[in-house]
């Protein structure tokens, strides 16, 4: 039996100054208050021995998974390595093993060791493998019959059937087939398939639409064909080239018919060329149209009587524009005479002006003498006051004479003059309007008979002849429309019969079109109902099938690893139950309970096992069960399974971790008698923070013991171990 | 006897002792998440095929 001897360790986790144990009594008690350190040390033991498995979600120890800073981390946070040293002795022989871990190194920073009783040393690989042959126990048993984890009695404890039946695998070694089971209900296959099934689904279902779609286009083309009078039987491939060469018989009779020599046209050996020999017919057909001569003269014709038309309309609207500007003109000269009579007007006008301005000055001389006359009799003498000053005579009241003379004739003639004036300039002025006006006209005239010249011209031109000035060119116009009108009717008649032929042959050529639409139709639905032969369809139902193999076979898998599950759990319970119950029953000492049994069965949901627990009278007792019954009850399962396997394994220890969470002082104190019990073939090292449970180990063990209080715990040093007797 | 070996003992057919097989591998490599990879893994080559062949498919409609 292997035993724990001493225990070095340094940088690990909690514990980050080298510190040791002496593992020298059968019973071995870790004591100290929370996040002192105690879990570190059994920790150390199973990650010496164990490296890497006892981290990770597979561990079923929920503290145990995470990454980065939520890590289960080996190396202290203030270490750069971690070393554990464990000195293991069996009859006599030791066994050193010594793990490390460098920071931040990966696989390379890993390294175990392991000397031998005969001195020999190995290292890495060598030394796990020595390890394994050794202590013959795997991670999952020693975590399920050596080491009792706090977790485990947490959460068995927790009154929740799903997470007792985990915290039961757990305690039954059976993680690691949970987490698989997890890992395959994880992955997407089911739902993958059913995503396939569902795009088989629908692309049957356009399969399906697209035939109805074309055999629907098949049936209306069919019913066209025979509203044409064409039998259904007909409608295939050698009816079509048969009425393919009687087409181009058709076209070479017309082209004959026309004079004309006939293109070479391909003849159609293939259905699939229907298209192109349409295309080709309808240009041939095209091209001796144009070129057949009563074709080109009736075009010819028609192009001609297309421009003598325009020239006669434009003539037409040209000589109405000239006449009306003529009569403007006319009208113009009835009102206001010709130019030459407007100029003789104007010149009238200016001469009577010329004699006004000439009486008005002569009277302007006369005005002065008097003014003169007037100013100087006013200044006169009185002897001379009668007296003329311009001419000597005397004369009676001669100044009042003046003024008189001043006021009542001069003034009015010169006045009735200027208005006279006035009047000539404004007749002249009117005049000279009116010669503008009529030099406006005679322009517009001027310019329109240029315009109806020039269409004259054009007629001309488009005659070919003259035309005199006792033409009318419209009526000229008029009965050459005519003429051509006469030879167009005399070319209609004349092709008639050939436009019949060209009809002719374009109805064939529609029918043509028709049977090749059908037969392409027919072509398409068959290649859609081909798809099914095809080798992509074939490969799609085979992918299918490999989606349903693999479902199936991860399906089979499934049901074997629940089955396996189950198998076990019931091996192991079955061969526990006596020990669980026994263990159970000295905890409790409940006279409630003398026999506790425990069922497995499989979680009709996820296939994983649910655990069932009946008393002596096969009743459920979890109802009426304290959290320290179900503690008990949970140190029972792993007691039973020490017990039963634990034993059978060459390491000779089992570690407790906080064993006595949920017990009464009672409980408490009958779990001590069966730690002493064990401790006849086992050693035990527990770890607890229960002052109580401390103090009673230590007044009811009989065996050797020991208890180190794990204490003062710092980021630097970790925690001060000492020792009690 | 462990879960591989149990399990193995049950499977009475080639196939499934490989894909068993590859399950523990990938277990024992990367827990949980790797099983649901490789699962996966193995029907991503396998939709790829289907959806080539449908648009293949599709085009001959």
């Amino acid at each position: 039996m292997f035993r724990i001897k001493t225990i070095e360790i340094e940088g690990f986790r909690g514990i980050n100054k080298k510190n040791s144990i002496e593992f020298s009594t059968p019973v071995f008690l870790l004591y100290g208050g929370n996040h002192q350190g105690k879990s570190s040390i059994l920790n150390a033991i199973e990650w010496c021995l164990y490296g890497d498995k006892c981290i990770g979600k597979e561990t079923g120890i929920r503290e145990r998974v995470g990454t980065g800073e939520s890590a289960w981390r080996v190396v202290n946070d203030n270490a750069d390595k971690a070393e554990v040293k464990l000195t293991i002795e069996s009859n006599g022989d030791t066994f050193i093993i010594i793990r490390s871990e460098e920071k931040g190194t990966g696989r390379r920073g890993k390294n175990i060791k392991i000397s031998l009783p005969d001195i020999r040393e190995k290292e890495g690989n060598d030394a796990e493998l020595e390890i394994t042959r050794l202590f013959k126990v795997s991670f999952r048993d020693f975590a399920t019959t050596l080491y009792q984890h706090q977790e485990t009695i947490h959460d068995f404890v927790i009154q929740e059937p799903s997470k007792r039946s985990d915290a039961m695998d757990r305690l039954l070694g059976l993680s690691d087939y949970r987490n698989i089971l997890d890992g395959i209900s994880k992955s997407e296959i089911s739902k993958i398939q059913k995503e396939l099934a569902r795009e088989f689904s629908n692309f049957q279902a356009r399969i399906e639409d697209a035939i109805n779609m074309r055999q629907k286009d098949i049936d209306e083309k069919t019913n066209k064909a025979k509203e044409k009078g064409l039998k259904e039987e007909e409608l295939n491939e050698v009816e079509l080239l048969e009425l393919a060469q009687s087409i181009i018989k058709d076209v070479d009779g017309f082209a004959r018919q026309l004079g004309l020599i006939i293109s070479p046209v391909p003849t159609l050996s293939d259905w699939k060329g229907t298209e192109s020999f349409i295309s080709n017919i309808k240009n041939e057909c095209d091209r001796l149209w144009a070129e057949s001569p009563d074709v080109k003269e009736q075009s010819e014709k028609q192009g001609k009587r297309s421009e003598l038309v325009s020239l006669q309309s434009q003539y037409e609207v040209q000589f109405k524009n000239y006449k009306s500007r003529e009569k403007e003109l006319e009208d113009f000269i009835r009102d206001n005479g010709d130019r030459d009579g407007i100029v003789n007007k104007i010149e009238n006008t200016i001469k009577k002006v010329e004699d006004i301005e000439k009486e008005i000055k002569k009277t302007n001389s006369k005005a002065k003498l008097v003014e003169e006359g007037i100013s100087l009799l006013e200044v006169a003498s009185p002897s001379e006051a009668d007296v003329c000053p311009l001419c000597g005579k005397t004369v009676p009241n001669l100044l009042d004479h003046l003024r008189n003379e001043w006021t009542e004739k001069i003034e009015s003639q010169v006045r009735e003059l200027n208005n006279k004036k006035d009047e000539l300039d404004k007749r002249k002025n009117y005049l000279e309007k009116l010669l503008k006006e009529h030099g406006g006209l005679m322009q517009d005239l001027q310019r329109e008979k240029g315009r109806l010249k020039g269409v004259i011209n054009d007629i001309v031109k488009s005659l070919g002849k003259e035309i005199g000035d006792r033409d009318d060119p419209y009526a000229i116009l008029s009965s050459e429309i005519k003429k051509i009108d006469t030879r167009l009717n005399e070319i209609e008649d004349a092709i008639k019969t050939k436009r019949a032929k060209i009809e002719d042959i374009t109805e064939k050529k529609d029918t043509l079109h028709l049977i090749y639409d059908i037969l392409l139709l027919k072509n398409k639905l068959e290649e859609i109902n081909n798809i099914q032969q095809t080798d992509e369809f074939k490969r799609l139902n085979e992918i299918r099938n490999n989606v349903s193999n693999l479902v199936g076979e991860v399906e089979d898998i499934t049901k074997i690893i629940i089955f396996c599950m189950r198998k076990e759990a019931e091996e192991k319970i079955d061969l526990a139950s006596c020990a669980i119950d026994e263990y159970f029953c000295k905890i409790t000492e409940n006279p409630a309970f003398q026999k506790l049994n425990i069922k497995v069965e499989e979680d009709v949901r996820t296939g994983k096992n649910t655990y069932s627990f009946e008393d002596q009278d096969s009743k459920n007792p979890i109802p009426i069960l304290s959290q320290g019954d179900m503690n008990s009850f949970a140190l029972s399962i792993f007691l039973g399974l020490a017990k039963t396997m634990g034993d059978s394994y060459p390491l000779g220890f089992i570690l407790m971790d906080d064993p006595s969470q949920s017990l009464d002082s009672q409980q408490e104190e009958r779990l001590i008698k069966v730690i002493d019990e064990i401790s006849e073939r086992k050693q035990i090292i527990i770890s607890t923070m229960d002052k109580g449970f401390k103090q009673l180990s230590k007044e009811n063990i009989k065996k050797k013991k020991k208890v180190i209080t794990v204490s003062d715990w710092t980021l630097d040093n970790g925690p001060q171990f000492s020792e009690e007797i | 006897m462990t879960y591989r070996e149990k399990v193995q003992n049950e499977i009475n057919n080639e196939k499934l002792i490989k894909l068993w097989e590859k399950i523990c591998e990938a277990y024992e490599q990367g827990g949980v998440d790797q099983v649901k990879s490789t699962i996966d893994g193995r029907l991503d080559t396998i939709n790829r095929d289907y959806q080539e062949v449908i648009k293949k498919l599709g085009e001959l409609m």
